[in-house]
């Protein structure tokens, strides 16, 4: 049975543990079994990690590679953007191993592979994708969740894998079919927590299965909505508003998943230029919304009347 | 630099090494590491920011960016100046003064 291959993210990974969160490269029928893109791997890294005499930080690059530790659940080491390799600790939550693997590890991978990985979530419509970034809790998978139950499919959910096409076209590539959402969107949904599994043990996330509206084909970026809740900015109307030039540098930048990583592989040049072409080629925005209500179906409505306002074809 | 000195013809100009840079739609933006401000040079000031890559006189610059644009030496000194006096107020430039 094992090792499995796996894809995500446009990228064929093939691992040694199971991976349940990631779609199964089926091997009779897809080219893609053909090669593998990343191997997962799992050894004992201890005496490595010593070896590389970290100190007292948990992170450390060297020579394309960088090597992480998380207290309570292991270390983690990225290779020149080809191979992950885990050393879980004893007694380890296996889903909170995996959650690093399929986030921070991936990631990294992205970077060192010159894969751009924003942080937030995507949707086709109409054959584009519409990523929407923000911080934690700004309500990304949130969105993305009312567009997917008005029948737009989800293309990937907390990271939003950027490559370019031939014609310099910024290309999303689908991530795996799963959402994450917390409690309060649960409730906005209408949905029961007892249904699903918590992402791990520690926190009220819960993963939820998206297999029927998950989208599976790489699609061109149309446009980047920041996600800027105001708590603070009661019932108000939520409001689009476009970012311009150089703010939308600052923006890209600030929404690179895990972008402290970046820097630390000496990487910001790529990052830089990398946001610079991101950024002449589609739209962006920010959506402020006011804290206090469910408001992610007002939003979808205002992305889809967005996105449908250049689809006029009458003469 | 003083703001009560003008820039004369001989003071020599090369950009600080240590920025981000890189081209956005046909225009040159930066992000400085020292300070995290993003800039954006444009076309013509990203064709300065090039040119100063190596040290050279406000005289020497005038002239290849009159030429190159087709623009008087007047004007273009004057925009010259005004353009790397900002750069000078943002820290992204060293000009020794020459005499």
């Amino acid at each position: 049975m094992l090792p499995v291959q796996y894809k995500a993210y446009g990228l064929s990974w093939l691992s040694q543990f199971p991976m349940p969160e990631l779609q199964i490269v089926q091997n009779d029928t897809d080219s893609l079994a053909a090669y593998t893109d990343v191997n997962i791997e799992i050894a004992d890294l201890a005496a490595q990690w010593e070896a590389w005499d970290v100190g007292s930080d948990n992170f450390v690059s060297r020579n394309g590679s960088l090597f992480f530790r998380i207290e309570d659940t292991g270390l983690f080491l990225m290779e020149q953007g080809r191979r992950i390799v885990v050393s879980p600790q004893v007694g380890a939550d296996d889903k909170k191993v995996r959650l690093f693997v399929l986030g921070t590890c991936m990631a990294v991978i992205m970077m060192q592979r010159g894969i751009l990985p924003l942080h937030g979530s995507a949707v086709v419509i109409d054959g584009w994708a519409y990523a929407f970034v923000g911080h934690s809790g700004a309500g990304k998978s949130t969105l993305s969740a009312a567009l997917a139950s008005r029948g737009f499919p989800l293309l990937t959910d907390d990271v939003v894998a950027l490559t370019w096409d031939a014609g310099g076209r910024a290309i999303v590539s689908p991530g795996y079919p799963q959402q994450k959402l917390w409690q309060p969107s649960l409730d906005g949904f209408g949905m029961k927590e007892q249904d699903y599994a918590t992402v791990h043990a520690e926190i009220t996330k819960y993963a939820i299965p998206v297999q029927h509206y998950f989208h599976d084909r790489p699609v061109p970026l149309a446009a980047v909505f920041e996600l800027d809740p105001k708590p603070e900015e009661m019932l108000k109307p939520v409001q689009l508003k476009e970012v311009a030039g150089l703010e939308r540098l600052h923006m890209l930048c600030s929404h690179t998943f895990r972008s402290g990583l970046v820097s630390r592989q000496g990487l910001a040049q790529w990052l830089f230029e990398t946001v610079s072409r991101l950024s002449a080629g589609i739209e962006v925005f920010r959506i402020t919304r006011s804290g206090s209500d469910f408001t992610a179906f007002e939003m979808a409505d205002r992305i889809t009347e967005y996105a449908r306002k250049g689809v006029y074809t009458g003469q | 630099m003083t703001a009560t000195k003008p820039m004369n013809g001989e003071d020599r100009v090369l950009r600080k090494e240590g920025n981000l840079v890189s081209d956005m739609g046909g225009e040159k933006v930066m992000m400085s590491i020292h300070n995290g401000k993003y800039y954006n040079l444009g076309s013509t000031g990203g064709r300065i920011w090039d040119l100063i890559s190596e040290e050279r006189t406000l005289t020497e610059l005038v002239e290849v960016l009159a030429s190159e644009y087709e623009i008087e030496l007047d004007l273009c000194r004057e925009q010259v100046i005004q353009f790397l006096e900002h750069l000078t107020h943002e820290g992204l430039i060293d000009v020794t003064r020459g005499e």
